[in-house]
């Protein structure tokens, strides 16, 4: 492998682990607010996260690139405050990586937060633990499959993140060429030996993540980990 | 003291209660399924965010239009049908959760509570490894080791089988005895409101029907369970107990019960509350000597009322200052010409007490 495949290998995991960190951050607060609460802004909320799973990523990233971009009212905003605009930055795949991946963080954490027992809450409450309380000490580890889940889909779909990234980031070295772009251009090239070896590499890694997800799923819907029974 | 004027609209239903529960008693709110008693509850445990109206504890307000104290800042604990024990943490640390951090502020202390409800060969265990009766004392422990100063108790025997109701309902009576914490039990079983209970408050279809005595309640204790009954107080004699009978006194009359069956209520001191269904209890002009009824008690007729059936009566009988009620035919009134003032002698198995 080259240092220009090694430096999207980086780089991919980078936004993958930054995504994540930030989709978390975003998406407990968002699950809990989606799981809790009804009526007709949920639902106008719960369709603006889902929108990625149906839009065609280019779609979403032309908007991005708009909005991002020097023109765009985001873009532009920043500028006028002496900062760059995003469009063609890894700042920039961040923000498309967290949009894009959002449904996948938020969508097991709502399901988790909705199958907590409500009764366990309640006694909480009643034995003087105030919300922060019944958070820290119930809720995040009655959700650890859901958050699991969560955290391992959005890193894996921040992986295989091409359509946006190549619509707002383009191709740049060290800055937005991910691996599923890299790969793409090794393809254009017809340096399909360097494709493969990216292809592969990512289909493995991919799969390892995806099958630890799915054990460790089963052993916490079996009982929770590090628990003898 | 806690009062209560609150309302509360649900879709089919409205729960609309004003009451004054009285300091250092078990309360029971009794009533069918469905009337609006665990409603209530959740209501005083600020668990229902909808409920208007004004709730206070000893003056200072949990709810008027003004405030709203949240669950976690009443200083109360509440018991739940289902344990709800926290399922990732060990018994040890669920009892834990709720106690204070500071020693000061704590008055019933863990050792004793673990003592007092035989827990210390669990605390290592998780939840999932108790049966229903282990879970629903730790449960209790939980409570009581939040230092609350009022502990409501939502059907805690619902779905536990007799031994662990037996065992669970000593437990409550020797805590309410120690720390005179006073206690709010939501139950629609007679058996477990005799036994607990000071104080009734009866409610049908959310709003209270009656308040006042347990022994006061007994009528209406009966309309909402299996027909009319009697609660009687027996006090424990000195006699030995003979062929598995125990001896007990009700005024100066005595009655023999199965020595097992004296334990199914609280064991705690030598008084006794019974439940005695009047469709158990026959009457007769004379001592009955060739009846396999060996408890038969004299007793006047202070009252005799139409029942739910027309060929029935209730017959009120007055046995050594209680009340005894019967359920006679109007065909045995007849033939008997049982009336008011009469002397006659009721009778009653052992087997028919609860």
């Amino acid at each position: 492998m080259s240092e220009a495949d090694w430096q999207a290998v980086t780089l991919t995991l980078k936004l993958g682990i930054y995504s994540t960190l930030i989709l978390l951050l975003v998406a407990i607060p968002l699950a809990w607010w989606l799981a809790r609460k009804n009526g007709w802004v949920t639902s106008i909320v719960q369709t603006l996260v889902a929108l990625p799973l149906v839009l065609p990523p280019t779609v979403l990233g032309f908007y991005l690139l708009i909005w991002l971009g020097p023109s765009g009212f985001i873009g532009s905003s920043l500028e006028s405050l002496g900062l760059d605009h995003l469009a063609f930055s890894f700042e920039g795949i961040v923000i498309a990586s967290v949009i894009y991946s959002l449904p996948f963080a938020v969508q097991p954490l709502i399901e988790s937060f909705r199958q907590l027992p409500q009764g366990q809450l309640d006694a909480a409450a009643t034995l003087g633990a105030g919300w922060w309380r019944r958070f820290w000490t119930l809720v995040i580890p009655m959700s650890q499959g859901g958050l699991l889940v969560a955290a391992t889909l959005s890193f894996a779909h921040t992986l295989g993140e091409f359509g946006v990234i190549l619509m707002l980031g383009g191709s740049i070295p060290g800055e937005t060429q991910v691996l599923s772009i890299l790969i793409y251009d090794h393809t254009e090239a017809m340096d399909y030996d360097s494709a493969g070896t990216l292809a592969l590499g990512l289909l493995v890694f991919s799969f390892i993540v995806l099958v630890s997800v799915y054990s460790l799923q089963k052993r916490y819907a079996a009982g929770g980990l590090g628990v003898k029974r | 003291m806690l009062s209560v004027d609150i309302r509360l609209q649900r879709r089919d239903f409205m729960l609309q209660l004003q009451h004054r529960f009285a300091d250092n008693k078990i309360t029971a709110v009794f009533g069918a399924s469905g009337s609006g008693k665990s409603t209530l509850l959740r209501c005083i445990a600020g668990l229902e965010a909808r409920v208007t109206g004004e709730i206070s504890w000893q003056g200072q307000p949990w709810q008027n239009k003004k405030t709203f104290r949240k669950a976690e800042q009443r200083n109360l604990a509440m018991v739940f049908q289902q344990a709800n024990l926290f399922s990732k943490k060990r018994v040890i640390d669920n009892i834990r959760y709720g106690l204070p951090k500071t020693t000061d502020d704590i008055f019933i202390e863990p050792q004793e509570v673990i003592d007092l409800l035989q827990l210390q060969p669990l605390l290592q265990r998780l939840p999932s490894q108790l049966s229903g009766g282990q879970q629903q004392r730790v449960a209790i422990a939980r409570a009581l080791l939040s230092q609350p100063k009022l502990l409501l108790l939502d059907e805690p025997l619902n779905g536990l089988d007799s031994d662990a109701k037996r065992q669970i309902l000593g437990d409550l009576k020797r805590i309410q005895q120690r720390y005179q914490l006073p206690m709010l039990l939501v139950s629609h079983h007679v058996d477990e409101v005799v036994s607990l209970a000071d104080e009734v408050v009866v409610i049908d279809n959310g709003v209270k029907v009656s308040a006042g005595s347990l022994v006061d309640e007994a009528p209406y204790l009966g309309q909402v369970s299996d027909g009319p009954l009697s609660i009687i107080e027996l006090t424990q004699t000195d006699k030995p107990v003979e062929q598995g009978l125990r001896c007990w006194s009700m005024g100066v009359q005595q009655l023999w019960l199965p020595d097992g069956l004296t334990k199914t209520l609280n064991q705690v001191d030598k008084h006794k509350r019974l439940v005695i269904w009047a469709r158990d209890v026959s009457i007769s002009l004379s001592p009955a000597r060739d009846s396999s009824l060996s408890n038969q008690v004299d007793a006047t007729i202070t009252d005799i009322q139409s029942a739910g059936h027309e060929a029935e009566k209730i017959v009120t009988l007055l046995v050594d200052g209680q009340l005894l009620r019967a359920l006679v035919t109007v065909v045995s009134c007849q033939r008997l010409k049982l009336g008011v003032g009469q002397k006659i002698t009721a009778a009653f198995k052992a087997a028919a007490m609860h």
